[in-house]
């Protein structure tokens, strides 16, 4: 009996499929389409910019970026270290001793 | 990218077609604001890709085809904000239980009870797989032929024919669960 009120109530709403009411635009459809249609039309950024702010390319530049700043810093850093090496052998090789008997460092021109 | 240049003819298109845009994506989002929304994104994508049409098919055709498209397009948005809900209806994807239920939409002349089973019907059309609920609703809902039917979702009439006789099957199902 349950089975079939359930049935007979599925069938009844079932049913509504082959009368559903339609439903129409609004009165100010077209008003609103154009304004949308101008915005977007008025709007055209340039490509080069629209392209340029996608999320993925921009976050690949700013990677990009930031491993050129490392790698560059390290090659100052490491060009500075090779230069103090060099001077310090060219001082040791030359002039072995300062006056005190202490190496002479170069960069602060104090003794070691 | 090119574009419909003549604004008078545009705006034909548009008066002939938006009654039934807005009533198609109306059977797929359930929700009127919505529907307006999308029917809009319709004509613009319309408009600003007109030179796509290469006249293959009709042009009711494409925009019935861009009308499903952009309304499962908002669907797809829909659901990945709602990943919690997402869930629940994995658990839950065979029953229509009360609490989804959601408010009934505003209809002039329609008693209580009917918007109820219509609600009640929406949601049980929410679950039965897309290609199904895309055949019954251009059929139902557009009262389009099975000609038409095959043209927008690019398959044969028999498939469709299939399609809307499972999608009365799976609704028949749902609802008599919903109901026991």
């Amino acid at each position: 009996m349950k089975g079939n009120n359930n049935k007979y109530e599925a069938e009844k709403t079932l049913i509504l499929l082959d009368s559903i009411s339609k439903v129409n635009a609004g009165p100010f459809f077209q008003t609103r389409l154009d304004v949308k249609l101008e915005a977007i039309l008025n709007n055209k950024t340039p490509f080069i910019w629209r392209f340029s702010l996608k999320p993925a390319l921009l976050i690949s530049l700013i990677t990009i970026n930031v491993i050129i700043s490392i790698s560059y810093l390290s090659s100052v850093k490491s060009y500075y270290a090779l230069r103090e090496n060099t001077l310090q052998t060219m001082v040791k090789n030359y002039f072995p001793q300062t006056s005190n008997g202490n190496l002479y460092n170069l960069q602060t021109k104090e003794g070691i | 990218m090119k574009n419909l240049g003549n604004r008078d003819f545009f705006r034909n298109l548009v008066d002939e077609y938006k009654d039934k845009v807005v009533n198609t994506c109306y059977g797929f989002l359930h929700n009127f604001e919505d529907a307006e929304d999308t029917a809009q994104e319709v004509f613009i994508e319309i408009y600003l890709s007109y030179e796509k049409f290469k006249g293959k098919s009709t042009i009711s055709t494409w925009i019935y085809r861009i009308a499903v498209n952009k309304s499962f397009d908002f669907l797809r948005k829909q659901n990945s904000k709602k990943r919690i809900n997402l869930f629940k209806n994995i658990l839950n994807i065979d029953t229509i239980e009360q609490k989804d239920i959601k408010s009934v939409e505003e209809y002039p002349l329609i008693n209580i009870e009917q918007k109820e089973r219509e609600t009640v019907l929406f949601q049980a059309l929410d679950k039965i797989p897309v290609n199904q609920r895309i055949a019954i609703t251009l059929s139902k809902l557009e009262n389009l032929s099975i000609r038409e039917i095959a043209k927008i979702m690019d398959t044969t009439e028999s498939a469709v024919e299939s399609l809307i006789f499972r999608a009365k099957t799976s609704l028949k199902k749902l609802l008599e669960k919903y109901y026991c």
